[in-house]
């Protein structure tokens, strides 16, 4: 299955309709493969919804992933001292 | 009407409110300078102001309050003292807002003082910042304990602040969609100081069906090192206030402060542990020493040991140091729940909603009385339960607008302060049953009475402070303020422990003045309440006369006028009682509905205390007079005879009663033709032209349409009293 791409604005304005992205295909018994190639904006809605992406998947023992973050969603993540490398983080 | 305006409204209304509250918390923490939690409310307060009027772009208010806010900031940090001149001070700060705020509110009614206000503005400003000077920075604050730093969370440590504080920090569940993102707020802590680490609580984060994405669920734990103040810190947050539950432990703080954070915050111990541990607030041994002590307590079966009791024991830490802490968070989360069920309603929708009921209790009435007339038995009972139902909304809906007299009393502190300062009097203000609930009408109108009472007890009924210790009796003054319910009413008493009444000048001046004539027996009583006659009162009295009377015929009018009586009892030399009674509610009240003469007329129930048969003999006692005396269980009763009050003709009547009433402690019987019952009654005022007439209070419909007037029980029973007294001087 191909990874999902993420919108532009990762949001408060897209969040509901992202998260439903994922719920459908973890319905559909795949991994939450994202692709951030295309965010230029995000939020803490945002950030949350990776987060809760990451619980979700682990909670279903499927398989979360997200590359080509762009340099400014990178730096939020430092911020926020989040990191979404392929290594499971302790806390998650 | 649009928009910005109305929340402009709500704004002048919020601001009035924290102005009262600022007000309150200044008074409090004068008598007890330590109150923490007062002083936080006092800070939180002003800061409120400071925030909601920013909104406002009313810069004027912000700048202004700013410094108040900014000196508040320094006696949490104890670095300035709350001295009884810094409070003055305060209040008159406060005041000055009010002033601010009342210009931006209604700029026409402040026009052409401008200067003035502008000038007084930045003097208070330069006392502000000179009482903040010199107290100010120098060395270690007296307070500050050598070696040890104080483990109280809520504490700043007083050595010059530049560490890392911690910043703890839930969001609201509606941030997002209130148009907040947490994002900015920290990003903006970064602009304060450093933002050494941030750990990202998400562990509220519910499973999939019950995640929602536009709710949220964050929390953050930074290490931000900072020179800036706790408000500084706090204000970062000001926009989100009441969304979000914020908690700052300073730089310095042991793990102690961290102790009691975990304590406070909802995830687990082990996991907030680890994030302490990730942001560099707490070593791993500090928490590790503490959790396994905790957790010794859990497994030797004890019930487990709350971290709080177990600072106490390990370090030595105060008890009271330690619930303070922690009973304050309660108290917070306590009060910001209570004020979340509270909700605000114009008060013409509630005026609305008793209108309403007012027509539904004459309608009910009405339906009754035609299916009892129809002598239709099931329809009967219908309307019965229909008009038991409507009684209890009627209820119901006059306890929306009770509420309690504390406001109104709370303000006379001030009142009191200030009169005491500028008098050079020693005034002590008590106050009891400030919980007591009135209907809001009357407590609007009964400020200014009130005002009048407490003014007067101040500034004509306390003695100066050598002239008490030279009648023997302490030097400062006690006045007090008590209310409380009784039957139906309630009462409120002002006393003073003053100079009290003189019986013989009041006698003497009512005769000048042609109130009573010479001779007239009267009791103590009966005089005292002589100066709430008008045109008993003049200026050059006001020193004569124990200074009482000033206006006191507008107090009774004003009483009088919400359906309510005062009284006075004073013993020269002891001091004096003012006491108010008022009716509970002004609109509807449960009445009980007599016949005379054919007419219907209907008494308060609530003043109703028996009925009893008028016995042939006392009949005759009585005869055709309007008042008279029976002998009621062997006591002389006065009564009315109501027809003949009224000048109805008279009827045959084979049996008539007598309705004994009681008003505060006089009782006396009315006699009317029949006992119709309980009836509620919607009670509608009597036009003006009706002002003037003895013993009519106001009128109500009858289920039938009829007009029944209602009684003026207070003034029946007084004329009760006078005419069986005047009667018996008559010698008859």
């Amino acid at each position: 299955m191909s990874a999902i791409g993420l919108p532009e604005e990762l949001t408060i304005y897209n969040a509901s309709a992202t998260a439903a992205l994922f719920d459908a295909r973890l319905a559909e018994g795949g991994d939450l493969d994202l692709d951030a190639a295309s965010v230029v904006e995000v939020d803490a809605a945002g950030i949350q919804l990776l987060l809760a992406a990451r619980r979700h998947a682990a909670a279903l023992q499927r398989g979360f992933s997200l590359c080509n973050a762009p340099a400014s969603l990178q730096s939020t993540f430092a911020l926020l001292g989040l990191s979404f490398d392929a290594a499971p983080e302790a806390s998650a | 009407m649009n928009i910005l305006d109305q929340a402009a409204g709500t704004f002048f209304a919020e601001v009035r409110e924290m102005l009262a509250q600022m007000e309150d918390c200044l008074l409090r923490l004068e008598a007890d300078p330590d109150d923490r939690d007062t002083l936080d409310a006092l800070f939180r307060s002003a800061h409120t102001i400071k925030g909601s009027a920013g909104l406002f772009g009313f810069d004027q208010v912000v700048s202004f309050t700013h410094e108040v806010e900014t000196v508040l900031d320094q006696v949490r940090e104890g670095t300035v003292d709350l001295s009884a001149p810094m409070v003055a001070l305060l209040l008159r700060c406060a005041d000055m807002i009010g002033v601010l705020i009342g210009r931006l509110e209604s700029p026409s009614s402040y026009a052409g003082e401008d200067t003035g206000r502008e000038a007084e503005a930045l003097a208070l400003v330069g006392e502000l910042k000179a009482a903040r000077g010199d107290a100010g920075t120098p060395a270690p604050a007296p307070n500050a304990p050598v070696g040890t730093s104080t483990p109280d969370a809520g504490d700043a440590p007083t050595d010059p602040v530049c560490g890392a504080w911690h910043v703890s920090v839930r969001f609201g569940r509606d941030m997002f969609r209130n148009g907040m993102d947490p994002l900015a707020f920290i990003r903006y802590l970064g602009t304060l100081g450093d933002i050494e680490h941030v750990e990202t609580v998400d562990d509220a984060i519910p499973e999939k069906p019950d995640f929602d994405a536009e709710s949220c669920y964050l929390g953050f734990e930074i290490r931000l090192a900072t020179a800036a103040s706790r408000s500084a810190i706090e204000e970062a947050f000001s926009f989100v206030r009441d969304d979000c539950e914020l908690r700052l432990v300073p730089p310095g703080s042991r793990i102690d402060a961290y102790l009691a954070l975990i304590d406070q915050l909802p995830e687990a111990y082990e996991r907030l542990g680890a994030i302490l541990v990730a942001c560099g607030a707490v070593t791993p041994g500090e928490l590790e020493r503490a959790l396994a002590l905790q957790a010794q307590g859990a497994t030797q079966a004890k019930p487990v040991e709350p971290i709080g009791s177990l600072l106490v024991r390990e370090t030595g830490v105060p008890r009271r140091v330690v619930d303070a802490a922690i009973g304050k968070q309660g108290k917070a989360r306590e009060t910001r729940a209570e004020e979340s069920r509270l909700l605000r309603i114009s008060s013409d929708k509630l005026d609305g909603l008793i209108n309403l009921v007012g027509e539904l209790v004459i309608a009910g009435a009405g339906a009754n009385l035609l299916a009892q007339r129809a002598k239709d038995r099931p329809l009967t009972e219908a309307t019965q339960t229909v008009l038991r139902l409507v009684e209890d909304i009627r209820n119901s809906a006059l306890q929306l607008r009770m509420v309690q007299i504390n406001e109104t009393f709370t303000r006379f502190r001030r009142v009191v302060h200030d009169v005491s300062q500028s008098l050079g009097k020693h005034i002590e203000l008590s106050i009891s049953g400030a919980e007591t609930e009135l209907d809001k009408s009357v407590v609007e109108r009964i400020g200014d009475p009130l005002m009048h009472l407490v003014r007067n007890a101040l500034d004509h009924g306390i003695e100066m402070p050598e002239d008490r210790v030279a009648a023997g009796k302490p030097a400062t003054a006690k006045v007090s303020l008590n209310a409380f319910h009784d039957s139906g009413s309630i009462v409120i008493e002002v006393t003073d422990d003053g100079r009290g009444l003189d019986r013989d000048r009041i006698l003497r001046k009512a005769i000048e003045r042609g109130l009573v004539e010479a001779g007239t027996p009267l009791t103590d009583a009966e005089v005292m309440n002589l100066v709430f006659e008008a045109g008993f009162s003049t200026a050059e009295q006001v020193t004569d006369l124990s200074g009482r009377g000033v206006g006191m015929d507008v107090v009774r009018r004003n009483i009088e006028a919400l359906r309510g009586t005062v009284s006075l009892a004073s013993r020269l030399g002891e001091g004096t009682r003012v006491t108010i009674r008022l009716p509970l509610t002004l609109a509807i009240i449960d009445g009980f509905l007599v016949d005379v003469a054919g007419g219907s007329y209907v008494l308060p129930l609530d003043l109703v205390r028996e009925c009893v048969d008028l016995r042939p003999d006392c009949a005759e006692q009585i005869g055709d007079a309007a008042v008279g005396c029976i002998d009621l269980h062997g006591e002389v009763l006065p009564v009315v005879h109501l027809a003949a009050w009224f000048g109805r003709p008279r009827t045959e009547s084979r049996r008539r009663s007598v309705v004994v009433v009681q008003f505060g402690e006089q009782r006396a019987g009315l006699v009317v033709d029949r006992l119709l019952g309980e009836f509620q009654t919607v009670i509608k005022p009597l036009g003006k032209l009706f002002a003037q007439l003895k013993g009519i209070g106001g009128s109500t419909i009858l289920g039938s349409g009829e007009v029944a007037l209602i009684l003026d029980v207070p003034s029946l029973v007084a004329s009760a009293a006078r005419g069986a007294a005047a009667q018996y001087a008559a010698g008859r």
